[in-house]
């Protein structure tokens, strides 16, 4: 049967990966940009309390309303976007590195060099991300800087999983071999024949992550754990409003708007570039 | 003193773990054998005979358990361990794997002449175009990456990286064997022309009799690990009746329609 069907032609259209690629992208490089504007792009100052003006509806002065405590919601937004993101990258960069320092060192030298190092790996993944944050909050308070160590305290680990896992199936590549015997050194062999291989699930993965480090200080916010007020950040701001869910629910939706649509295109785009780049993915 | 020679030669694999300890197995055992300038010594024996392990030892990318490896003289394992570096080279049978699919033809030859040679970047390039051409590929291949090119196209330009330096001897594991009957007879035809013109000694493994027949100055049979059979002379080993050989022979002969034997 060839009989046309109105749903699977609109999600051929949706899923059509270039489409996807462009548009997060696009989404997410404005956001980056907007959230570096902030200071600019802010209407009013996002730590302004103004009692006078609380819980308002959106108008002109106030594009998204008040808070409870009379800020400017899209100012708080725009501020919240360079925690959420800039800790994120923050993360990310910090995690990848050590993730690909001691994934690369394991999975080239191998022996009990690999062996001492993955077993160190085990030992750290036996501790999920939650709890090591609750004992870092337990011992130093809460705060932004706790999470983010004990986020990236977890997080290397996968990343020297998973280049290690990388690292070794390029390692037994005769051009590795040939690259020994063309007298090229150790270091020389990491820059031009193993790091350029092993960019594009780097890149994948790397955008995934992201995703995931965006939810994790959101969700420790959330609990508050993370960001302390007056301090603008998205998952704080929900947690902020939840005390005014009935109403004004806006105060929540709009920051969990901005996680979501955050954390999807992300997502989204780690996936078409994945496929794009047919890496296989890895579960955490 | 001879270009080659390895002493006694013994090599096992296992991995050593931390804790478990796996049972090691022998791939080499008291292998020796001399290699002169100039000559193709062939290598034959059956899949898993341990040639390419004993390729990887005179390359010296893996050191042997036992024995000795020395070139002109000095033991490659010894002290100084990168001064022959750029007199060894070697050709791969799996092309595509032999290269890196990020680098352009032109990359890929250089790699080996920025890393023993000092050439100004016109020298450089003039190097490599006489390189190509050498190996029957034009200049335009050199900015093309590996999936341009067929398997026996990147097997030239292996062979092109492997001249690059001008080295004494050059290892040729299965070097032709993935190769269709064409571009094998074209590639042994480099091969030769090469070996002439600049007098290298090769070390040919393979475990194809006629390739081998085709380039070899004398053979050695290897079989689990260990020399059963040295042949000095193509006469010596076409006349050889040793079961091995014949084994080896059989296999690859019977291919061919007037040389197959109907067995029982
Ligand atoms: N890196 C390695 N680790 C463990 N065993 C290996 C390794 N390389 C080769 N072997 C084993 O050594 C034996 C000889 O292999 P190889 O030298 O590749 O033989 P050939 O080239 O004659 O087919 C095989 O049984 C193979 O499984
Ligand atoms: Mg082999």
């Amino acid at each position: 049967m060839n009989v046309p069907l109105g749903r699977p032609r609109l999600l051929e259209r949706l899923s059509n990966q270039r489409l996807i690629l462009i548009g997060c992208s696009v989404f997410l490089g404005l956001l980056f940009l907007a959230a570096l504007a902030a200071p600019w792009l802010a209407p009013h100052d996002p730590f302004l309390v103004n009692l006078a003006v609380k819980l308002q509806d959106p108008s002109w002065t106030y594009p998204l309303g008040t808070d409870h405590l009379g800020r400017c919601t899209l100012s708080r937004l725009l501020y919240g976007a360079r925690v959420s993101l800039g800790f994120a990258v923050l993360i990310f960069a910090s995690s990848l590195l050590i993730g690909l320092l001691v994934g690369t060192l394991a999975g080239y030298i191998g022996g009990w060099v690999d062996q001492l190092l993955m077993r160190f790996c085990d030992g750290v993944m036996a501790f999920p991300s939650l709890i090591l944050v609750l004992g870092l909050v337990g011992i130093f308070g809460p705060g932004l800087k706790q999470v983010i160590i004990a986020l990236m305290l977890v997080q290397w680990v996968y990343y020297a999983r998973m280049f290690r896992g990388l690292i070794m199936t390029l390692k037994e590549k005769n051009f590795i071999a040939a690259a020994r015997v063309n007298g090229s050194s150790h270091w020389k062999i990491f820059r031009t024949h193993l790091l350029p291989n092993i960019l594009p699930p780097l890149l994948v993965i790397g955008t995934l992550e992201m995703g995931w480090a965006i939810m994790d200080i959101s969700a420790m916010s959330f609990l508050g754990l993370g960001v302390q007020s007056p301090a603008a950040e998205w998952g704080a701001m929900i947690h902020e409003g939840k005390s005014y869910i009935r109403s004004n629910p806006e105060l929540m939706i709009y920051p969990g708007l901005m996680i979501m649509l955050v954390i999807a295109s992300f997502n989204l785009l780690g996936e078409s570039l994945s496929e794009r780049f047919g890496v296989t993915k890895q579960t955490k | 003193m001879s270009l080659l020679r390895m002493e006694q030669v013994s090599h096992r694999y296992g991995k050593r773990r931390v804790l478990s300890r796996q049972a090691e197995r022998t791939v080499l055992q008291d292998v020796s054998l001399t290699l002169e300038t100039g000559m193709c010594l062939g290598l034959l024996g059956k899949s898993g005979a341990g040639k390419s392990t004993l390729g990887r030892i005179l390359l010296g990318l893996e050191r042997p358990k036992a024995g000795r490896v020395l070139f002109e003289g000095q033991d490659i394992y010894g002290t100084h361990p990168k001064d022959y570096r750029q007199d060894i080279q070697v050709v791969f049978q799996d092309s595509f794997a032999a290269v890196n699919p990020k680098l352009t033809a032109g990359q890929i030859i250089a790699e080996p002449l920025t890393n023993f040679t000092r050439l100004s970047p016109e020298a450089l390039e003039q190097k490599l175009i006489t390189l190509i051409e050498q190996v029957g590929l034009t200049r335009a291949d050199l900015a093309k990456y590996p999936s341009a090119f067929s398997g026996g196209q990147l097997q030239r330009i292996c062979i092109a990286r492997a001249i690059a330096t001008n080295p004494k001897l050059i290892v040729l594991d299965e070097a032709v064997s993935s190769l269709d009957m064409v571009n094998k007879a074209m590639i042994l035809k480099l091969l030769r022309e090469l070996k002439e013109t600049y007098d290298l000694a090769y070390l040919f493994i393979t475990h194809d009799v006629q390739a081998a027949q085709a380039l070899s100055d004398q053979f050695m049979i290897l079989e689990q690990g260990q020399i059963v059979g040295h042949y000095p002379t193509p006469q010596a080993f076409d006349q050889a009746t040793d079961p091995y050989v014949s084994a080896i022979k059989d296999a690859m002969l019977a291919t061919h329609p007037r040389k197959r034997t109907i067995r029982k």
